[in-house]
């Protein structure tokens, strides 16, 4: 800013006014069109600046909208798609789920007798090394 | 509004990345032929829950502590070689998501049997079984948030048992 719109900017309004009636002072000719069209300018801004955020806002909801509806026909699809249970009875449901961790059991019994074997070898092996470190 | 189809394009795609589980391979594979197919719904596993004393009166396992905490049994046994080279296939298509382990893997006598859990922290989120031998192959997958200790505990006494 100029030095002297400073100053105008800081002075009481009756020092103004004063300063209107003084005829000494030249007023540029187009000053009134400038002011005029900064107003309408800024106007025009604002209702934009407006008109930017209600989009913004309208494009969130309805982004929001079409994601939760995405989420709940998903869900739904989902749990239509559920197979009839096998059984009516939770009593034979109940059976057949002990006769099922048997069955796996059995399967990784052979794996795991063979892992307590290895396992008892290891500590065998490890207890006539320590006798034949001890001896030393 | 183009960002909205553009999102909601997004969002279709990332439902039809969904990976496979127990239940997609139970519908896949349950009514062909030379198949055998069991299936135990979380309503079922509280009915069962609320059995009083059950372990006391079938076998001398007990599978009270976990029966709660199961949500859904799927068994798949095929004797139908056509769909085990399938079915093998879509299983490990589901363990090789990255969040299974592989816990147990044991080949005897012609016949490979894999287990794989998906856990989180202390708790099983789900249990694949997978055995395949010449012209047989099962498959089972056990849904729910199982306590680790308890489904250990009762493979020790399954074990014990014989």
């Amino acid at each position: 800013m100029a030095k002297n719109e400073y100053d105008i900017a800081k002075m009481p309004l009756p020092e103004l006014e004063k300063m209107g009636d003084d005829a000494s002072v030249i007023v540029p000719a187009d000053l009134k069109e400038d002011i005029l069209s900064e107003i309408a300018a800024s106007e025009i801004l604002s209702e934009k600046s407006v008109e930017t955020v209600e989009r913004h806002h309208r494009r969130f909801v309805l982004g929001f909208c079409a994601a939760a509806a995405v989420t709940v026909l998903f869900f739904v699809m989902d749990d239509m798609g559920r197979p009839k249970d096998t059984f009516d009875d939770p009593l034979t449901a109940y059976v057949e789920l002990e006769r099922t961790f048997q069955y796996i059991s059995d399967k990784m019994r052979p794996g795991v007798e063979k892992v307590d074997e290895l396992s008892r070898v290891i500590e065998k092996s490890g207890a006539v090394l320590g006798k034949v470190t001890d001896n030393r | 509004m183009n960002h909205v189809i553009l999102t909601v394009a997004m969002l279709f795609f990332t439902a039809a990345a969904y990976s496979q589980d127990g239940k997609d391979i139970y519908m896949k594979y349950s009514g062909k032929e030379g198949v055998s197919a069991v299936y135990i719904s979380p309503s079922m596993f509280k009915m069962i829950g609320k059995i009083p004393d059950i372990h006391l009166t079938q076998g001398n396992m007990n599978l009270a502590p976990i029966v709660k905490s199961l949500d859904g049994l799927y068994l798949i046994d095929s004797g139908n070689s056509a769909v085990n080279a399938d079915l093998l296939s879509e299983v490990k298509k589901m363990v090789s998501s990255g969040k299974f382990e592989l816990v147990m893997q044991a080949k005897e006598d012609g016949e490979t049997m894999n287990i794989y859990t998906l856990d989180d922290g202390d708790t099983v989120r789900s249990f694949v079984f997978c055995a395949v031998s010449e012209g047989e192959c099962t498959f089972i997958c056990l849904d729910g948030n199982i306590p680790k200790a308890e489904l250990e505990k009762l493979m020790a006494s399954a074990m014990a048992e014989q």
